[in-house]
């Protein structure tokens, strides 16, 4: 999976969202991503990841993603 | 989500049952084997906080069944008082806010 195809992936669901996606190691399975939407507002940092971890179920299931490093906020805690 | 076995959920809850403080991590806490790993033990030696550190790659078991167990598909994972607290990134946002001393005082 591309930086590019994770950060679609991402937009496929919350589409208004604010997107950054990188990759912490250069391999490609360690990928970091900041995700600003409003439809964390009032979900805790648990409920934020796992928000970004479904997403994303099938390739840290697989391991195709070994490492999901997720910075969840709101437009207001930006 | 696959079912969890009552073995390895048993097991699971031995282990949290038997410490307020669990980390589920690859390695040991005095030889972590991975950065994540590496990170969450630093952060709770550096509060100085007692925890137990379940070595996962050693129980095939528990490695799948804890990402099973509370719903989170990375290891390492912070249990406190029997309730996943979250992740090295979660770890390290509420070291930097103060949240994780709080919790664990």
């Amino acid at each position: 999976m591309t930086l590019d195809q994770i950060r679609q992936r991402i937009l496929d669901t919350y589409s208004s969202a604010h997107v950054e996606v990188g990759d912490m190691t250069g391999t490609g399975d360690h990928i970091q991503v900041l995700v600003v939407s409003d439809h964390f507002s009032g979900q805790n940092r648990i409920q934020r990841q796992r928000m970004v971890h479904n997403i994303f179920q099938e390739e840290l299931k697989s391991g195709e993603i070994h490492a999901l490093t997720i910075r969840a906020i709101t437009t207001q805690e930006k | 989500m696959e079912a969890l076995n009552e073995q390895t959920k048993s097991k699971i809850e031995g282990y949290l049952n038997n410490s307020p403080v669990v980390l589920f991590m690859k390695g040991t806490p005095d030889f972590p084997m991975c950065g994540f790993s590496a990170k969450a033990v630093s952060i709770l030696k550096d509060l100085n906080i007692p925890f137990e550190g379940v070595n996962v790659l050693e129980d095939r078991e528990i490695r799948e069944g804890i990402k099973v167990y509370g719903n989170w598909p990375t290891i390492p994972q912070l249990y406190v008082k029997k309730e996943l607290v979250g992740g090295s990134d979660i770890m390290t946002e509420m070291f930097r806010s103060g949240e994780l001393s709080q919790l664990l005082s």
